[in-house]
């Protein structure tokens, strides 16, 4: 009987299979969760990739599991362990692989990552490719997303882990205060008049990498004054950003701008609107095309590959409780 | 069955809840709010009897234009969509006004938000006699300092609950059709009108009570850029009427969160008991929910030591259950459950209420997806609850050690099931995606967060708690 004769419920999780049973891995043992942090951290900065697991739990003892790619730094005190290589703390390690390797391809432009890429045990990759960008301004572009997180579920008694995927299009926007002034004074307005015109929207202002709402108060060619919580602060017209979800704005964006929107929004539409089914069909086609093709799986880790089954699992309800 | 035909599949535990009625007026049951509103009415009136519905409005002709239609549909009803208007559903007879805001900027938030209220304050001689219904532009939700969260600052700390409508949603037919009735419903239950209660209940005896909690924190940076944390708990009995709303009396450091903690939810308790209950039950089971969004790992961990020390309430013994809510990105489909879209296609939508055990103590629960929904003519009929696909809760449940538990994991998904059930913002849906104990977290943090300003612009000794007036507690004015 083929798995598409049993009714279940589809799931958009992918097994990740090990080629081995066991894998050889580094641990150091340690029952202190900030002691286990400040290992992972220094690991990482090593080079190496490193899980870590706060209490004993399913038969894996407390501590830091790693893997280095060559030879283990100085100053760690370890033993080398065969553990299951589906053990729970192997799913922080697969996706920090993941993230290197993503990383690698963002590199060669291979793929888009959006801001906060990377956070929550969660990644996000984007096609290169745009689907659609707005004119005649290009002000937003869409692309198709894959966000991934590695999940391990027991399977009677038994480890498993999976890929969790989903797939979504997110609209990118290039709305830089710098940007929109550019815009304005090809439309041959002057800047007094596009001050007027920019104080009445809402902007978000980066400092430090860090976003927060603010208002503009006064600007020129290259800076601008805003209020972030009531405190003013001069920052560059690049690092100042309008924020374009209140309906005035978008209006301001199309009406005034003159950036056509209507064509992205009735793709983010029809694509936002996909049943489960054919969103989890979509989900499978980029995972070939960003994952498989692009080759992040098979992951090598240790004496283990790891494969990436592009195929959703079912889940069938048993005895129910 | 060969293994290659199996390997794709995963056997789990799982169940399907059933769909729990609401009761209306009379004790008559119904699947969803409209159908028991329209044919019923309310279940309980509001104590308070407001006689004026004040609609302020920016002085401009396209607000105010959107206004009066506004105060038309509310008075007289809106075709189908809201039959027969405020007084023949809620049995309410309401005197509706409208009333104009001369300077209205959005920017200058502080100024306009004290406008509304000084406008509200000048056209009612006697502010408990009357309900603002604010209109205004629609503002980015994330924002901390904007219109909208000033003006719910402005009129709460005086005791007033308001309701914010926006331009842009009552300016487009389409939503404005869609949303007048759930309007009239929140009006309703800001006034302390409890329009529905659950019929389903937790399995318990009768000599035991259900206290769930929906517990939040909020983080606060003080001048100095020290971090503090305030906690609040909203309290709601098994048949998820709410009862109140409680704060930590003042911002706490990190190191005494359990305390914190503790004491909330006790005084939480402890008001519901002394307040309600009669005659005492035996034991309590009390159920925390709360959203993983605003609790981090370490914070779960003064959470379970503060539940740990939760041995006695009024000399009544506690039993503390521990479940966390947080939204996923899993998506389902079912290929054997059509469930039709209104233009007849199958959606394969998963069925609400099904619930999916991953590991011991993780579940994957369905509120969204293929629902019961009852038809004006009282049909019972499924059909989606949500565009898209929509993606399931996932619920852990968080056993303590040393404790003798009596509800199964079962009855607790339960009661976040439930929860969901008591959507006041929707009349046709019955089931809302997050439950209603911690829906409204991220916009409580905030309010939170000015209280606790406030507190420490004022003197050191202030309860927060005093801050909002007792007859504001009485109601849902947060939803």
């Amino acid at each position: 009987m083929s798995d598409s004769m049993i009714s279940g419920i589809t799931v958009n999780l992918f097994k990740l299979i090990p080629s081995k049973d066991r894998i050889d891995i580094n641990y150091i043992p340690s029952e202190e969760r900030s002691l286990i942090n400040d290992y992972v951290h220094k690991l990482d900065e090593y080079g190496c990739i490193s899980g870590p697991q706060y209490g004993d739990y399913l038969g894996l003892k407390s501590g830091v599991y790693f893997v280095c790619n060559n030879e283990v730094p100085e100053g760690f005190q370890y033993q080398t362990l065969s553990i299951d290589s589906s053990s729970y703390v192997m799913k922080y390690i697969i996706l920090k692989y993941m993230k290197r390797r993503i990383e690698e391809l963002a590199s060669e432009d291979e793929v888009f990552l959006p801001r906060k890429w990377s956070e929550y045990s969660q990644i996000t990759l984007c096609e290169n490719h745009a689907i659609k960008q707005s004119e005649p301004w290009k002000l937003f572009t869409i692309r198709e997303c894959l966000t991934l997180r590695v999940e391990h579920i027991p399977l009677e008694g038994k480890n498993a882990l999976f890929l969790l995927a989903d797939v979504k299009v997110r609209r990118f926007s290039n709305l830089s205060l710098a940007k929109i002034i550019e815009v304005l004074l090809q439309k041959g307005l002057s800047l007094d008049r596009i001050e007027d015109i920019l104080k009445n929207h809402f902007y978000r202002c980066v400092i430090n990498d860090h976003y927060h709402d603010c208002l503009l108060k006064h600007l020129n060619e290259k800076e601008a004054r805003v209020t972030i919580d009531d405190t003013e602060q001069t920052l560059p017209i690049t690092k100042i950003f309008l924020n374009p979800h209140p309906k005035f704005t978008r209006d301001f964006i199309e009406i005034v701008l003159g950036e056509n929107l209507g064509a992205i929004d009735k793709i983010r539409m029809v694509l936002g609107r996909q049943r489960p089914k054919k969103k989890i069909e979509n989900t499978v086609r980029l995972i070939n095309k960003l994952l498989i093709e692009k080759k992040v799986f098979p992951i090598i880790l240790s004496n283990v590959n790891y494969h990436l089954k592009a195929v959703p699992q079912k889940i069938v309800i048993i005895g129910e409780e | 069955m060969s293994d290659e035909g199996i390997e794709n599949i995963l056997f789990l535990p799982g169940h399907r809840l059933e769909m729990p009625s609401l009761l209306f007026r009379g004790d008559n049951p119904a699947i969803t709010p409209y159908f028991g509103l329209v044919n019923y009415g309310p279940y309980e009136m509001p104590p308070l009897h407001r006689k004026n519905i004040i609609i302020l409005h920016p002085k401009n002709a396209e607000f105010e234009a959107i206004a009066s239609k506004v105060k038309e549909a509310l008075s007289n009803g809106y075709g189908r969509y809201f039959p027969g208007g405020f007084a023949d559903i809620f049995g309410i007879d309401i005197d509706f006004r409208l009333q104009e805001i001369d300077r209205y900027d959005l920017y200058s938030y502080k100024m306009t938000a004290k406008k509304y209220y000084n406008e509200f304050s000048r056209e009612c001689s006697n502010i408990d006699e009357c309900f603002p219904v604010l209109l205004m532009n629609k503002v980015p939700k994330g924002l901390y300092e904007s219109l909208y969260t000033e003006v719910k600052y402005v009129f709460s700390i005086n005791g007033i609950p308001t309701q914010v409508i926006t331009y842009e949603t009552f300016s487009d037919t389409m939503r404005f059709k869609w949303s007048i009735f759930p309007l009239a419903l929140q009006i309703f239950v800001k006034m302390g009108g409890v329009p529905f209660i659950l019929y389903n209940r937790l399995d318990l005896p009768k000599d035991e009570a259900v206290v769930i909690i929906g517990l939040g924190l909020s983080k606060i940076h003080l001048p100095n850029r020290e971090r503090r944390y305030v906690g609040f708990a909203l309290a709601f009995e098994a048949d998820g009427r709410w009862r109140l709303m409680k704060w930590s009396p003042q911002p706490y450091s990190r190191g005494k969160l359990a305390d914190m903690l503790r004491k909330l939810i006790q005084d939480a308790v402890d008001d519901v008991l002394r307040t309600y209950a009669v005659p005492k039950p035996k034991k309590i089971h009390i159920i925390i929910h709360y959203s993983g969004k605003n609790v981090s790992v370490w914070e779960e961990e003064y959470l379970k030591k503060a539940a740990i020390e939760l041995e006695y309430i009024q000399n009544i013994k506690v039993i503390p259950y521990i479940v966390k809510i947080q939204e996923s990105m899993y998506r389902t489909y079912d290929e054997e459950n059509l469930c039709l879209d209104t233009d007849g296609k199958p959606t394969y939508l998963t069925n609400v209420g099904t619930v999916i055990r991953l590991k011991d103590d993780l579940f994957m629960l369905n509120t969204t997806g293929c629902t019961l929904v009852q038809s004006t003519m009282g049909g019972i009929i499924q059909k989606p609850n949500a565009q898209g696909s929509p993606s399931p809760l996932i619920v852990s449940i968080k056993r303590l050690n040393g404790i003798e538990y009596k509800l199964d994991d079962v009855e607790l998904i339960k009661s976040v099931f439930y929860m969901a059930r008591m959507n006041y913002t929707s009349i046709n849906n019955p089931v809302s995606k997050l439950p209603m104990s911690t829906k409204y977290s991220k916009l409580l943090a905030y309010v939170t967060a000015r209280l606790s300003y406030r507190y420490y612009e004022e003197e050191e000794n202030i309860d927060i708690n005093s801050l909002i007036p007792d007859k504001l507690k009485k109601v849902l004015w947060f939803i």
